[in-house]
This record gives C-alpha cells, sequence and structure tokens, in this order.
C-alpha cells in the first residue's frame, strides 16, 4: 500500500530520523531500509529521498559526512544530529498521539479486533 | 544488467583542466582537485548509461552552483553504484528513482535552504522587491483603468453665463466698443518713459503736456465711453490683435499665458473653458485710469475745475465699469482705479482748496463715500463659476455630482499639471493623482468651505481681525505632505492670499474715510475760520458720523499741528505715538510701513527688533510725499 502524498510528507522525514538514530547510513542504505522495514509502505524514490535528506539538513537535524567505505567508493553517510534528537523524541509523541486519537476514533483498529 | 557502462572518457591533464575545475576554497589551500568536472564525476563512475542520462539530466535541470551540483552528482553516483553492487537492476533503479524534472525541482529548493544566511537575505530581499514591484504595477493599472472609466461632460456653459449680463444690455448702452476704440487712438508714452511723469515734475511737465496734447482725441473718445451705462465687454478665447499690438505685455488670459505648450485659439470656442478667457479689459481701463488721472492733475495745476470735475467724474465712472468684470481682478482693478481718484481728490485739497466749491468738494465727498458704501464688494461670485467650469473639464461625472480627476481638455492638463503633462509622465502620474485627489464633490466642497471663510474675512473689519482660520487652513494644505497637497491641489491653486486682499481693502476704506474727514475739515474751516477742536464737531453738518481707525475700531485720530489739521490711525503697531511715523527710510517708506497689514496675533509673533520697524504712526492727512 502506497501512502498519499500529504501523509507521506508528514511521515517521511519522522521515518528518516528514526532509522539514522540507530547510526549512520547512506542514500541507498536509507532507501533500502525505508522499503523493506515498513514493506514497503513508505519506501519512496529517489527523487523525493535526497531532496528530504537535504531539506533535514538545511533544518540542522542531521548532517552528511562525505567518507570513504569499505570498498574504497566515496559515499555521503548521514547522521542525526542533537537538534534531530530532539525533533526526533517531539515527533515520535506527536505521532503516538495521532496513533491514538485514531484509536480512540476507530480509525486504527485496537490490536485484536478485526480490521 | 541491461547495459553495459561505457568506458571512462580520457581526461585531461592540464593546469588548465585543474585550475578550471577546482573550487576556489582548494586553489587557496593549494590543492588542485578538479572535483569540479561533472562530466568527469557522471563518465567515470562506471555507471549504465541510462543511469548515467539520469544523473546528467537531473544535476542540469536543478540550476544549482557548479560546487552543489557536483555534490548531488557525486552522491546520485554513489546511490546508483550501490544498487549495481546490490544487486539491482538498472532498469528498476531508473525507475525507483522517479521523474527527473521533479527530483530536480525538489532538489534544487532543497540545496538553496542549504545555503547561508547572506544569500537567504538577499534572496528574501530580492522576493519583497519584487512582490513591492508586482504590487505597484498592479495597482497602477487597476487606477490606469479606474482612471479612464467614466466620461467628462462639459454641460455648462460658464462663459455664456459670464457674459449674460453684458448680452442682455442693448448694445448701445455697452461701453466696451467704445473704450477700444478709445485705446486704439492712445498714443505711446514719449521715448523713455516707462509711466507718466507727475504734474508736479516740472523738468517732465513739457513731456506730460505734449503726451496729454496727443491723445486729446483719445480722451475725448473715452469721456464718452465712461458714459455708457454698463460695461458690456464680451468674454471670449479669442485674442484681439489690435489691443495686444498696444499692449505692452500679453493680457490674454489671467491664468494662461501663452507658451511652447499653448497657444490661443485663432476660432471662438463655442463654450471656451473660463480659465482660456482673453481679458485685455483689466489692463486698458488701468491704462485709461492713469491718463485720466494725469490728465487731472494737470487741471489742478492749471486751475481747470471744470476738467478736474469731468476727470474725476470720468475716474469714478470707469471705476464703476470695471467692477462689472469679472474674478478678483476685476474687483482689484476697480479699487486700483477708484484709489487713484482719491489721490487726485487729496492731492488737489491739500495743494488747491479753494479750486472747488462747498457744493463741488460736498459732492466729491459724497461720491467717494458711496462708492465704498460699508466695504468694496469682491467679486467671488465669479471665482465660483470660474471653478465649477474648471471641475466639469477636469472631472468625470458620474451623474451624482461627484467622480474622479481625469482633466482631458489638454489646455487645462498643461495648466494643472505643467511639464507632467506630457505622454509618458502622463500615463505615470495622472492614475495616481486622480486617486489621490478629492473626488469632484469633496473638491466642490472644500471649494465653497474656502470661499466662505474668505468671505467672511473679507467682510470682517481690521480691528476684530486676529488670526486667519482662511490662511491657516490654506496654508495647511498648500504646505501639508505630499498626500494634503495633492489631494485639494485644484481648490488651493485657485484661492488667493487673504491678506493682501485685506490689506486694499482696508487700505481704500481707510483712505476713503480720511479724504472725507478732510474735506470736511476744510468746508469746516471755510465757514468758521479755524479747524474744530475735535471731530465730534464736525457730526452731522459735514459728516455723518466720525469713521474709525482700521487698527482699533475707535475714531479717526485727530490733532492741529502748527494750525494744521493731523489725520492719522494709530497704525500697525496699534499704538498712538501721538501722529508720528516710524523711523528710517523716507517718509513715504515709514508711512506705507505703518500702514502696513498684519492680524494682531501676527504683530505678536514679531521679534522686538521688527516690531521697532513698524513703532509710529500711520499718517493719513496731510499727504505724506517724499
Amino acid at each position: 500500500m502506497r501512502i498519499e502524498k500529504e501523509l507521506m510528507r508528514g511521515a517521511g522525514p519522522a521515518a528518516v530520523l528514526k532509522l539514522l538514530s540507530r547510526g549512520e547510513m547512506y542514500g541507498y542504505e536509507l532507501v533500502e531500509a525505508l522499503s523493506k522495514r515498513t514493506d514497503g509502505v513508505l519506501a519512496m524514490g529517489q527523487s523525493t529521498l535526497y531532496p528530504l535528506l537535504y531539506n533535514l539538513e538545511a533544518k540542522r537535524l542531521i548532517e552528511g559526512i562525505w567518507r570513504e567505505a569499505d570498498s574504497g567508493r566515496q559515499r555521503k553517510y548521514y547522521r542525526l544530529t542533537k537538534k534531530g534528537k530532539g525533533e526526533l523524541a517531539k515527533s515520535a509523541k506527536q505521532w503516538t498521539s495521532l496513533v491514538e486519537t485514531m484509536k480512540s476514533l476507530g480509525v486504527v483498529p485496537e490490536p485484536g479486533t478485526a480490521g | 544488467m541491461s547495459a553495459q557502462a561505457l568506458p571512462p572518457p580520457e581526461v585531461p591533464d592540464s593546469l588548465f583542466y585543474k585550475v578550471r575545475y577546482t573550487p576556489l576554497r582548494d586553489l587557496l589551500r593549494g590543492k588542485l582537485t578538479a572535483r569540479l568536472d561533472l562530466a568527469r564525476i557522471i563518465d567515470h563512475a562506471g555507471l549504465p548509461p541510462e543511469l548515467s542520462e539520469i544523473v546528467r539530466t537531473t544535476i542540469k535541470r536543478t540550476r544549482l552552483r557548479w560546487g552543489e551540483k557536483a555534490d548531488v552528482a557525486r552522491e546520485l553516483v554513489a546511490h546508483f553504484t550501490d544498487g549495481i553492487t546490490g544487486g539491482s537492476e538498472p532498469r528498476s533503479l531508473a525507475e525507483s528513482f522517479g521523474d527527473t524534472r521533479l527530483a530536480a525541482r525538489l532538489i534544487r529548493r532543497a540545496r538553496i535552504r542549504q545555503r547561508g544566511i547572506i544569500f537567504q537575505t538577499i534572496r528574501a530581499a530580492y522576493r519583497f522587491i519584487f512582490a513591492i514591484i508586482v504590487l505597484v504595477i498592479a495597482a497602477h493599472l487597476l487606477l490606469l483603468v479606474r482612471l479612464h472609466l467614466g466620461t467628462v461632460r462639459v454641460s455648462r456653459n460658464y462663459a455664456a453665463e459670464l457674459n449674460a449680463a453684458a448680452l442682455a444690455a442693448p448694445e448701445d448702452d455697452r461701453a466696451w466698443p467704445y473704450y477700444r476704440e478709445a485705446f486704439l487712438q492712445t498714443k505711446p508714452l514719449p521715448d523713455g518713459l516707462k509711466n507718466l511723469p507727475s504734474s508736479l515734475d516740472r523738468a517732465r511737465r513739457p513731456e506730460l503736456l505734449e503726451y496729454l496734447r496727443a491723445n486729446e482725441a483719445a480722451l475725448q473718445s473715452l469721456r464718452l465711453a465712461v458714459k455708457r451705462p454698463t460695461m458690456g465687454s464680451l468674454l471670449t478665447d479669442l485674442v484681439d490683435p489690435e489691443i495686444e499690438k498696444r499692449l505692452a505685455q500679453p493680457s490674454l488670459s489671467m491664468w494662461l499665458q501663452p507658451s511652447a505648450l499653448w497657444t490661443p485659439s485663432t476660432r471662438p470656442a463655442t463654450n471656451p473653458p473660463v480659465c482660456s478667457l482673453s481679458l485685455p479689459q483689466y489692463e486698458v481701463v488701468r491704462r485709461f485710469a492713469g491718463l485720466l488721472s494725469a490728465d487731472a492733475s494737470v487741471a489742478t495745476e492749471e486751475n481747470d475745475a471744470a476738467r478736474l470735475t469731468g476727470d474725476l467724474d470720468a475716474l469714478f465712472r470707469l471705476a464703476k465699469h470695471a467692477s462689472q468684470l469679472p474674478f478678483l481682478a476685476g474687483s482689484l482693478t476697480w479699487i486700483s482705479i477708484y484709489n487713484k481718484a482719491l489721490s487726485v481728490i487729496e492731492s488737489t485739497l491739500y495743494r488747491k482748496p479753494e479750486m472747488l466749491t462747498d457744493k463741488q468738494w460736498t459732492d466729491l465727498s459724497h461720491t467717494a463715500w458711496a462708492f465704498l458704501e460699508d466695504r468694496p464688494q469682491m467679486n467671488l461670485e465669479s471665482e465660483e463659476l470660474f471653478f465649477a467650469d474648471l471641475l466639469q473639464r477636469t472631472y468625470t461625472d458620474d451623474g451624482l455630482g461627484s467622480g474622479h480627476f481625469r482633466p482631458d481638455d489638454e489646455t487645462l492638463r498643461l495648466w494643472i499639471l505643467g511639464g507632467t503633462a506630457r505622454q509618458t509622465q502622463r500615463f505615470l502620474i495622472q492614475p495616481l493623482l486622480s486617486a489621490v485627489m478629492a473626488n469632484r464633490a469633496d473638491m466642490l466642497n472644500k471649494h465653497r468651505e474656502l470661499m466662505e471663510k474668505l468671505r467672511h474675512e473679507l467682510a470682517t473689519p481690521l480691528w476684530l481681525k486676529r488670526d486667519s482660520e482662511y490662511e491657516s487652513d490654506l496654508e495647511q494644505l498648500r504646505k501639508g505632505s505630499y498626500l494634503d497637497e495633492t489631494r485639494y491641489l485644484l481648490a488651493t491653486i485657485v484661492m488667493p492670499s487673504a491678506n493682501p486682499l485685506n490689506r486694499i481693502v482696508e487700505r481704500s476704506i481707510q483712505s476713503r474715510d480720511a479724504v472725507c474727514v478732510a474735506i470736511a475739515l476744510e468746508l469746516y474751516h471755510r465757514h468758521h475760520g479755524a479747524y474744530p477742536a475735535a471731530l465730534n464737531a464736525l457730526v452731522p453738518r459735514y459728516l455723518p458720523s466720525v469713521p474709525p481707525d482700521r487698527f482699533d475700531g475707535r475714531p479717526i485720530k485727530y490733532k492741529q499741528l502748527d494750525g494744521k489739521p493731523l489725520l492719522y490711525s494709530i497704525g500697525v503697531d496699534r499704538v498712538d505715538d501721538g501722529g508720528v511715523l516710524p523711523k528710517g527710510e523716507n517718509r513715504s517708506g515709514a508711512n506705507n510701513r505703518a500702514m502696513d497689514w498684519y492680524p494682531s496675533g501676527e504683530m505678536e509673533k514679531l521679534t522686538d527688533a521688527e516690531r521697532e520697524n513698524y513703532r509710529g504712526d500711520w499718517i493719513l492727512w496731510p499727504p505724506v510725499e517724499d
């Protein structure tokens, strides 16, 4: 299932921040992770991912560093900044609150109930 | 893989190549990295052609700076290389990349956000300026559209209304054709003379007599003209070439003077703008007043009483005709002729009182008194017609008495806007002017309001005046902000200054009063062999009442000096100095200063040193000469 563009706009950055909270990652790695770990729900083309990364970089939530990989090639690795960590925490709270609200409204089914 | 990577192209190794593709920062560090070479970044990555093309197209479309493009290109190359290394098909990678156009746009937007604060500030400033320019252009276009909405309708013929009284009079009653004939008979002043010499100037007297002899025919025609019951001059926008030829300076119109921008019409318009009317009459009657006054002064010198009284009668009649001329300029013209008559009476009474009989002096006194009545009446009604005509030609008519400013008439546009009337400036300025200027109804109301205040001022005796509400209103409108100044531009440019008008009115009244009192004193002296101790003794036989001093409202001041009467006003300093002129200059200059006109509130604003110049009295009798 693909997420609608507007919803993706809010969910994409939170998802990227969360992935980077576990350690630094490069672009392709992020694409793969988003696709696999969300069963394709939050899969995004590179035409969306890289602008998203640059935006997060512009807001100083992440920082990108060019470094030589084990293969000897240059890659740009992204990692969460301190500000990014704060933003992730805030975002997580908001998403939790949103999900709880959706649950209470029945939009998101409670675990164990039919959807 | 569906496509094989092409072998990387040869990379030149020249110094020029390295310098060209090395960022300034690296150059400053002494490193020739050549890392800005996009072709090298993309082509040397060994990507399949379709992926290289995606990177190339995306990068090109970002329109970013060179360094930013290189950074993004390296990252996309790394991304695709990682994909291929991870076992993905180039086609699948190309498909999952998405639309390159969208990618380029989003990347550009995101990278620009990453730029420094100086760039962001300049960018914001540019955007702000651009927005302002767009807003201004949009507003201007709207105003331009508004300007051209509505129609200017010239529905009333105000020139015809001004001519109505003259047209109603039988042709034979009209004096102007006679004045015109008489004027065409006049001979020019002797060479080298700008003004007529005084009859008292013995050295120039022969020239004066010669001039009067040369103008005898003109004087005869003039005496016939003044006998007509009405002025009867018709105002048109045409120039009378014969009259103009004899007038030294153009007197085509009070408002429009011939210029590079405007030339008078050659055919009479059926409904000409009032401001384009030709008005040579003012100057013609002024010159006749000079001629009559000179003839009267010679008559006095020659003890010719009949000629003197004839000239004085002609002067008063001429003033009466001039009072029928429209506009304030007409009023000022007749008052100046009246003042000339007063000067002749004053001069004769001082130098040759015995020339005239009691009855003749009494008649002159009555004529002079009755002419002004309480106060000279200024012709403000025709000024209102003039303004109404101006409005109907410069404003659109919404049918409800209002409209917006749009001077379609070329002549009026030139008059109001002057140099700004040129085509391009009109395009830029007129829409704004039209929006800022008061609408037609408001403009008319403002003009009426100012006219009412002016009427009130002109009707108030000097001793009751303090600060001028009219003048301060006008000052505020004329010297306020650009918006204030422009809002009522039309009303303010046509309104006269009240102070000079008041000065003329008050001086005329005081001079008239003084002449009448002086005649009464002369008659009293004839009958009693001495002058009275006080002016009250003249009432009621010689005077209906003692006239007031214009500066304090109390009776004119009177005393005897060496057995001769002295009449004076306390003058502008409003202090009775016992009939002494202010110090300095010549006697005439000092007397003029003493009669200068300031409302009492204005006088208080002067410094002590300035006020010192006015310390003294205004001598009314005997005549003060240099």
